[in-house]
């Protein structure tokens, strides 16, 4: 409660915590009422339609719908992106909570055992990982388990726990019982990397065998043509959902930076 | 002068043998039947699998260290692997150093100013993960302004594929991959051939790209110099010297001399940063190299195999060059942890 007064305390902090509440608001109304979106089911891009037109319409104020204009088969990239949340988020969800799972036991037990070899092959493999870029890591690990969403949970899910094996091998022994309280940041600014890799995999197309994925990395992707839709000025299609991630990120790195601040200053 | 080096060789020899283990075993994920058709004709004998597993790993370790892995048929080439890598090699190598070079020269002047007249004592930590998606980021809204609305720059393939025909130092694999003589390196092959119009119009495909790729890592390290920068700013013997008015204006020399080994060392998760910001770079913009290379491999599942693992590869081997040399250059240097 003490940590929560004091971030509430800084405008910053509050503002972060209102925006990444907001996201969160979105992917819980995607899965409980998506109606909301003016739609009965989120299971296809294809339901967020204007009318029927095939080339991108730009931006207007006409319905909320269109506030940030259409994309490829006329698609309204505002409602979509909010739907998107809902695929984005649960595999942001789930292979968070696997990773600090994981890396954090294995990395918590490596600071209390009492046998070297454990430690130093823990440490040893999570080096290993470390030299690999974790987007090839994953990418890697998606092309041998296949994409669907499972895929890409496990990819990002082993791409990801060495890092928490890493941070919680960090803490000392003496300040074991606050091992989990120091990574709470790193927790708040992966949300914010992971929502990225997700985007990122999905834009390099990992996900031909549904092209009408609710995502936003496919919601960019535009079925592969991004180029040609830029070349024809379309800028909308590609800027509004780089914007909603950025927001994202930015304020979940900037509540971890907060958070590790007060708890710098209380040590 | 040889202080410690056996013990940097042995280190990364074994790091560089255990992701050789890692990738094999992720290989063996895939049924048996995807890798001989990935592979191409000869695949029992290239790969040994009639032999045990064990065995079998010695001559994966063999093909990737000869290049001998077989075949791709993916959307940007068909053909031998080792033909299309070294193809790729001397581009994805001088776009990288030309691009980590500038982002680290601009990074340090920047944060080094900003450091010493911004003073800002906090953690030096900055999580360096959210970074990469920065490069998604700059990449789409560089094309879309410069290419898309403003019709500066190409919007992709790093020359006119009409180059191709009217140079016989210039060869075309489809695609946007170029081969040029005699070093396969557009920008100094134009140069040694005396071919202005080539250059220019490289310089034209070059610099979306270069710029999306520097402004990533160039904001990370500029935060982390300042901060650096900052912390032995306002560090007491630099007080005291200011007070006696010992080092003049030369404080930023001294500054500099204490924080270069840790800058030093932080390039190496930000060149792994780097070679994940080129690959998604090079798809943005189809800029012909191994990033390109190894994103299309990995979408083709029946034909992409051997292209993923050994682009992989040669990446990850880029990487432990550059971190050896850097434990090479840093060793016995005290590491100040700030």
């Amino acid at each position: 409660m003490y940590y929560i007064k004091l971030l509430i305390k800084n405008k910053l902090s509050l503002f972060s915590i209102i925006i990444i509440i907001l996201y969160f608001s979105g992917f819980i109304l995607d899965i409980i009422y998506p109606e909301y979106l003016g739609v009965t089911n989120i299971n296809s891009i294809l339901v967020f339609r204007f009318k029927n037109d095939l080339i991108p319409v730009a931006p207007s104020i006409k319905s909320w719908h269109l506030y940030m204009g259409t994309t490829y088969y006329g698609i309204e990239i505002f409602p979509a992106m909010l739907a998107a949340l809902k695929i984005d988020f649960t595999i942001l969800l789930a292979s968070l909570t696997l990773s600090i799972v994981t890396g954090f036991t294995l990395g918590y037990i490596a600071v209390i055992s009492k046998s070297k070899i454990y430690r130093s092959s823990v440490l040893y493999i999570n080096k290993v990982f470390f030299d690999i870029p974790y987007i090839i890591m994953a990418l890697l690990i998606l092309f041998v388990v296949r994409p669907s969403i499972y895929g890409i949970i496990i990819a990002i899910y082993i791409a990801w726990f060495p890092f928490y094996i890493n941070r919680s091998c960090k803490t000392n022994r003496k300040e074991i019982k606050y091992a989990f309280t120091q990574i709470i940041p790193y927790i708040i600014s992966d949300m914010g990397s992971m929502f990225g890799l997700i985007t990122i995999i999905t834009f390099l197309g990992f996900y031909y065998s549904n092209p009408f994925i609710v995502d936003l990395g496919n919601i960019i992707n535009v079925n592969g043509n991004v180029s040609e839709y830029i070349s024809f000025g379309d800028w909308w299609i590609v800027i509004f959902p780089l914007i909603f991630i950025i927001v994202f990120i930015l304020f979940t790195s900037i509540l971890s930076y907060k958070i590790k601040v007060i708890l710098n200053d209380k040590k | 002068m040889f202080n410690g080096v056996p013990k940097i060789i042995t280190k990364y020899a074994g790091i560089f043998i255990s992701i050789t283990v890692l990738l094999f075993i992720l290989i063996k994920f895939i049924p048996e039947n995807i890798i001989i058709s990935n592979y191409g004709a000869g695949a029992y004998n290239g790969l040994g699998l009639k032999d045990p597993v064990f065995i079998q790993y010695f001559y994966f370790l063999f093909d990737l260290i000869t290049g001998n892995m077989g075949s791709v048929n993916i959307k940007i080439y068909t053909g031998n692997t080792l033909g299309i890598v070294g193809m790729l090699l001397p581009e994805t190598l001088e776009f990288l150093l030309i691009s980590f070079l500038a982002s680290l020269a601009i990074s340090y002047k920047v944060g080094v100013f900003i450091g010493t007249k911004y003073s800002n004592t906090n953690n030096i930590n900055v999580n360096v993960f959210p970074f990469l998606i920065l490069y998604l980021i700059t990449g789409l809204i560089l094309l879309t302004i410069f290419s898309g609305l403003l019709g500066i720059f190409p919007l992709r393939y790093i020359i006119p594929n009409r180059f191709a025909t009217g140079y016989p130092w210039i060869g075309y694999a489809g695609n946007g991959i170029f081969i040029t003589k005699p070093t396969n390196i557009i920008m100094l092959d134009s140069i040694i051939n005396g071919n202005y119009t080539v250059l220019i119009y490289y310089v034209r495909g070059f610099i979306l790209p270069f710029i999306a790729l520097i402004i990533p890592s160039t904001i990370y390290l500029c935060i982390y110099i300042s901060r650096l920068t900052s912390i032995e700013y306002n560090k007491d013997y630099l007080k005291i010297a200011f007070i006696r008015g010992l080092y003049g204006n030369d404080y930023i020399k001294h500054i500099k001399r204490n924080i270069d080994s840790t800058i030093i060392r932080e390039m190496k998760p930000v060149f792994i940063l780097f070679i994940g910001g080129m690959i998604i770079i090079s798809y943005i913009y189809s800029y012909m190299n191994i990033g390109e290379f190894v994103v299309y491999s990995f979408l083709n599942y029946n034909g992409g195999l051997m292209g993923a693992i050994y682009g992989i590869f040669i990446l990850i081997v880029i990487i432990l060059i550059f971190d050896f040399i850097i434990d090479l250059a840093m060793r016995g240097k005290k590491y100040v942890l700030h």
